[in-house]
Order: structure tokens, then sequence, then C-alpha cells
């Protein structure tokens, strides 16, 4: 068996169309994943005991299950009860909630790293507290952890194809879809795999990127 | 009362051939990145060169675009291997590669001084790997490798995809059938949950407290 | 002191006029009590049974050895601590605590906020916001906390860097300032929010030698020109000395010895004081 480059070019046009669905569900399910995990380790930093260890189990329990579990789970258990969910919202909102768990533990550990001494002087200058969140504490928190959160995007990125499994036609199923028709795998598995590979180096240069500039822009390096 | 015995055997069917997996991946993954990351800090450019490729390949490229490479492609060029073996060597040898990075970063965070001190008392290079860098090295990488395992543990279920009916497939099965979906989701997921839990965090946290003679103070008696 | 009162001068805005005066103050009351204060960590007693009364514009020098408790004191007043028995007063008004039903029960969040308004406070480490400007570190607090417009907030911050010798410095952030100016900055971000009592926990410590002096001529052209009641830990017996009304020695968190700067150093009553004060001259 040897590369075929007509296959690759008669196999473009779907794997073109399965990118996009990959690319819309990364860049969707991550912008959920950064806000909900925020939202996580806000409420983990919860003075009373039983809410931050309630939500720091949950965290737990989402991290250490199958994406895919948790994607079958949403998918199939709405509809038991009458509530039918499609599988575009269920599969992103699904990727989102899983990666917020991580994200979650990024920006805890962006928190704890800020200075105890700038809480004190919060409280010293009676900032209140949501001030002091905002303005003083998640601003140095969170440009270090950028390159962590670019990782997670990153993973993300490569955890879609299990969106394939409630028939969301992302790319990799796209090519396997292709190769079962055509009997021929070898080009565009090896399509999708360079494809995955470029995306990871882009998108690591962008979050490189964006770190630095977040780094300049509050003035922390 | 069949039926439901024949659902719960399957079920522990998928759960024992869940546990295979990851056992057998987790040998694969710890012997492979152990060995990848120690090519990877070689003093000769060629290896670490080759180690760089391994990891960028493993690391880059999605999961499910590796398992389908041996999965679909390689009985095109005469190798056919079992479901198991694509189970476990791929999953083993993906995690492999976030393993090695880890195994670089614990070698290249030990202090220089110590190497300096290895250099300074005549060590060779073996010995000072052997019995300076890595001792430390491993203490600093059993968190991250902890973090691994429930990755590949995680990653058991895309096995799903390749047919091989591990614990969410036949939870699905199980669910399909009798249309109780909410019942077998949530028993799978906390299948995993308590695996990831009793299985490998124990296990971490022994390894911790094993190789961490000597680096924190006992506690006073 | 009074003297020091009647030299305002042209810091004259610095003064906390637009808040109420309480009749019932005389100059014989104390601005801040601790009344039998007690601070526990587990059954390590931090400090025991703490009285101590400040008068208005006093300034007082807290001096002893580590762990004797005295940066505690401080960080009580500023509520970074939370006390396990007695009652701190400040201005006359519960600051721990708080009258409900004519009882006295612990105090609210919402009432330590408005209480502790009057107390600023200075750290050993600075704790200035390091994505701030040394401008903006002064007006953060004005705006969001006392509601001042940013022009009125920028022309005071402005200001206090003037006079704490950092005009040139406004623009400059954190990292880009020495660790003298750093600390003129957390003073003047102090300031920045008009308080009545000032508190410098160590501010010199963290700092180069010669950068002391810079951060000890602040304080005292504070001293002379302010209408501040200031209370400081440090370890500078020559400053403590020259500037303090009263010094109180701190030893297993208790005041050992207390009283005016010439006789606890002249004239030393307690075995300790003398111990602490002659180990602190042999070091130099």
């Amino acid at each position: 068996m040897t590369w075929d480059w007509s296959v690759v070019w008669e196999a473009f046009p779907y794997l073109y169309r399965g990118a996009i669905v990959t690319i819309q569900a990364t860049i969707l399910g991550f912008a959920i994943a950064l806000i909900l995990g925020l939202c996580f380790a806000l409420i983990r930093q919860s003075p009373n005991r039983i809410v931050s260890a309630s939500v720091t189990e949950i965290v737990e329990f989402i991290r250490s299950t199958p994406l895919l579990l948790q994607v079958f789970f949403v998918y199939f258990v709405g509809p038991q009860f009458g509530l039918n969910i499609s599988a575009w919202v269920a599969g992103v909102g699904v990727l989102g909630i899983h990666y917020a768990a991580f994200c979650s533990e990024c920006y805890r550990a962006g928190i704890e790293n800020v200075e105890q001494g700038q809480w004190e002087a919060c409280t010293a200058l009676n900032l209140s507290p949501i001030r002091s969140w905002r303005v003083i504490i998640l601003p140095q928190a969170i440009p270090p952890i950028v390159p962590s959160l670019g990782n997670y995007l990153i993973s993300m990125f490569k955890d879609t194809p299990v969106l394939a499994a409630i028939a969301i036609l992302e790319m990799l199923q796209q090519a396997k879809n292709f190769g079962s028709d055509n009997y021929r795998y070898l080009e565009v598995i090896t399509m999708s795999g360079f494809f995955y590979l470029v995306f990871s180096l882009i998108a690591s240069a962008i979050v490189q990127a964006v770190s630095y500039w977040l780094n300049r822009r509050y003035h922390l390096l | 009362m069949n039926s439901s015995t024949f659902i719960a055997t399957a079920l522990a069917d998928g759960l024992l051939t869940t546990l295979v997996i990851t056992l057998g991946a987790s040998a694969v993954a710890i012997i492979l990145g152990i060995t990848i990351g120690y090519i990877r800090v070689s003093s000769f450019w060629a290896f670490r060169c080759l180690a760089i490729i391994y990891i960028e390949f493993f690391r880059g490229t999605s999961l499910l675009v590796q398992l389908y490479l041996w999965f679909f492609v390689l009985p095109f060029f005469g190798v056919t291997l079992s479901p198991w073996t694509v189970g476990i060597l791929g999953i083993g040898m993906n995690v492999s590669g976030y393993g090695a990075e880890v195994v670089r970063a614990a070698i290249q965070s030990v202090d220089r001084g110590q190497y300096e001190a290895s250099v300074a008392l005549n060590f060779s290079r073996f010995a000072m790997m052997r019995r300076i860098l890595l001792p430390q090295a491993i203490r600093a990488m059993l968190p991250a490798w902890g973090n691994l395992l429930v990755d590949l543990l995680k990653a058991t279920s895309l096995v799903f995809f390749i047919t091989i009916p591990e614990l969410t497939s036949a939870s699905k099965q199980a669910a399909d059938t009798t249309g109780n979906y909410l019942l077998f989701f949530a028993v799978a997921l906390f299948s995993y949950y308590l695996i990831a839990r009793l299985l490998v965090t124990p296990f971490v946290r022994l390894s911790e407290r094993r190789f961490s003679r000597g680096f924190v103070r006992e506690a006073v008696a | 002191m009074s003297d020091s009162i009647s030299r305002i001068g042209n810091v004259m805005a610095l003064k906390p006029s637009n808040l109420p005066v309480n009749p019932e103050l005389s100059p014989a009351k104390p601005f801040v009590r601790f009344e039998n204060v007690s601070k526990r960590y587990g059954t390590y007693t931090v400090l025991d049974n703490l009285n101590l009364d400040i008068a208005r514009n006093e300034k007082v020098s807290i001096i002893g050895p580590s762990g004797s408790g005295k940066t505690t004191v401080l960080r009580m007043l500023m509520t970074l601590e939370r006390i396990n028995d007695g009652i701190i007063w400040v201005d006359d008004e519960p600051l721990t605590h708080m009258q409900k039903n004519g009882k006295m029960v612990p105090a609210t969040n919402a009432h330590m906020r408005r209480v502790r308004g009057k107390i600023g406070m200075v750290f050993q480490h600075f704790n200035l916001f390091p994505h701030m400007t040394a401008l903006q570190n002064c007006m953060e607090a004005p705006i969001s906390v006392l509601g001042l417009s940013k022009q009125e907030a920028e022309a005071r911050a402005a200001e206090l860097l003037d006079m704490v010798g950092l005009g040139d410095k406004k623009k400059h952030y954190p990292i880009q300032l020495s660790g003298g100016q750093k600390q003129r900055v957390a003073i003047a971000r102090a300031l920045a929010m008009r308080p009545k009592v000032m508190l410098f926990d160590e501010v010199t410590s963290a700092l180069d030698p010669e950068l002391v002096g810079e951060v000890l001529n602040v304080i005292r052209k504070l001293g002379a020109e302010h209408d501040l009641t200031m209370l400081m830990v440090t370890h500078q017996m020559g400053f403590a000395k020259e500037f303090s009304d009263r010094v109180c020695f701190f030893y297993g968190g208790k005041i050992t010895e207390q009283g005016p700067p010439d006789q606890l150093f002249g004239n030393p009553q307690n075995e300790r004081t003398r111990q602490f004060l002659s180990a602190v001259l042999e070091a130099g």
C-alpha cells in the first residue's frame, strides 16, 4: 500500500468540513471552561467549609471520570426524563464542563500563588471583597497561569473526537467515514494526525504570545 | 432475573477489561516514559532528537488518531494487531509521551549544585544519574505521574471506538438494552471515580512517602 | 506632642476634617484601647490579656524579641487577626465587637470595615500592587472605597507622592523602584485614605541599610506635620528613642515594661528589658 495524493485531494473537502466543526467545538467549549472554571475556583475559596468541600469533590469527580462517559450521561439521561438536549449542546457543554474542572485547578494554583500580603493590603485599604478579587488578586493570579490554561486548550482540541460518539461529525469521524467508504485509511488518518499536530503547534504559539502580552500588560515579568 | 444477571456479568466483564487495560497500559507508559525521558536528556544529540520526535508525535496528535492508525492503517501494511494489543500499547505509548516530558522536567529540575557536586566527587555519568539525580527527580515527578495515570484510566474509555467492551461500552449497552441510562451511567461514572481514588491516589501517596525520606521532616514522635 | 499638632502647615488637607468629632472624647480618653485582649493559636498564647491605651496623636513604639507578639498587636488592630478574648476600641467605638440589643456581640464584616477605615497600615514587605503604578497604587482605594472622583484621587495621590519625595516616580511600577522608594509609596498609599491611626510594622526591616534613612525621614515628617496617632513595631532603637512618646517592651505576649523612651532606654527597670537592650546594643 502506498501513499496516494489523489485520495488526499478527494478527502480534503470532508476533512475541511470536519475541521470547522472541531475548531468550533474547541473554541466554544474552551470559553465555557474558562468562565465556569473560574466560578468553580472562586466558590472553592468560600469560607463556608461545606460549600468549598463539595465543590472540591465535584471538581475531583469530573476530573477523574472519562469525558466520553460524561457525554453519554448528559446526552442520553436527559431524554429518559423528557429533556431532549441536542448532540451539539450536550457535546460542547460537557467538553466545557469537563475542562472547567481542570481549569479551576489552574486558577486555584494562580490564586494561591498571590502573596498573602496582597490580601492584607486590601484589608488595610478597606477594599471590598469583590473589588479586591477583581482589581488586585485576579489580575495577578491569571497571567502566570495562561500557559497551563493553554495546555488545556490543546488537550481539549485533541479530545474533540470523543464527540463522534454522539454523532457529531468532527474531523476524525469524517476521516474514518471516508476511510470505511473508500477502504483507504492511510491518507485520511495521517491527514487528521497532521492537522492535530499543526493546530497544537499554532495554538501553543498563540498561547505563548497571549501569556507574554498579559504579563507585560500587568507588569508581572 | 436472567437478563439482569446477564447485564451484571457484562458490566463486571467491562470493569475487569478496563482494569486490565489500565494496568497493562500503565506498565507500558511507565517503562517507555522513563526510558524515553532518560534518552531525552542524553548527552548525545541524535538520541535527544529521536526522543523529541517520539514525544512530539505522541503528544501532538490525538490519542484516537493514534489508535485508528494502529487499528485501521497498520493492517494495510500487513500488521494486524488485536484490539487488546492496540488498546494497551496504543494508550500506553500515548501516555509515555507525556510521561517522558515529566521525567525530563523532573531531572532538569534537580538543583544544578547537585550535578556540580557529583562532578566534583568524580561520579561517572551513570552513577550520578542513578545515585544522585534520579532519586531526587522521582520525588519531584510522582504527583505528575499520579495525574497521568488518572488520565490513562479515563483514556481507556476510548477503546470503545475500537470495539473492546470495556466499562463505558458495557454500561452503554446495558443502558441501551434496558432504557435506564441514569442508573447504568451513574454506576459507571462512580466506578471510574472509585478506581481513580482507591487505586491510583494511594499508590502515588505511598510512593511519595517512600521516596521522600530525608526531604521532609519526619513527624515529631 | 501638642506643638507638633500646631505645625500642620501646608499639609492641612491631610487632616480628617470631614469626620464627625465625638463630643465625649476628651484628650485624656484613649483613642485606641486594647482591653483584656488575648490571642491564641491552638494552645500557644501569642498575647496574654493585653491592656494598652493609646492617646490621640500619641506616638508609641513597640519593641521586643521576635515571637513576643508585637506584630500581632498591629495585625489585630488592622483586623488581620481575629482576637480570642477581650475587646479593641478605636475612637470610642468597639472595633472587634458591636452593640446589639444592648449587648456586645462579635462585629460583622460591615461593622469592622466601617471602623477600620480610621486605620492605615504599612507593612514590612510593602505589599504594593505590582500591576499598578505608584500613582495607581495610591488612587485605587480612595476611588473605590471613599468614592472620590478620578481627578480628586489623582490630585491627592500626587500630593502625597510629592510629600514622600517621589514626585518624579508617579508612573513607575513597583518593580522599577528600590525598597526604600517602595516603602515610601506604601506610606503614601496608606495616607491617601486619611487614616487617624497609622500602623508601621517593621517597615525598615526588609530594606538595605542605606535605604532605611529615607523611610524614617518620611515617618519623622509625618509625625511632625500631621495629626496622626502612630503605632510602630521597630528594631531601630535609635529611632524609637528619638521619635516616640512612649516605648513598650513586649516579652512572651505581655508588656513587660513601658514608659517614655528616655526612661526605658536610659534606666530600664526590668531584667528582661535590660537583657534585650544590651543584646541589641552589642549587635550594633
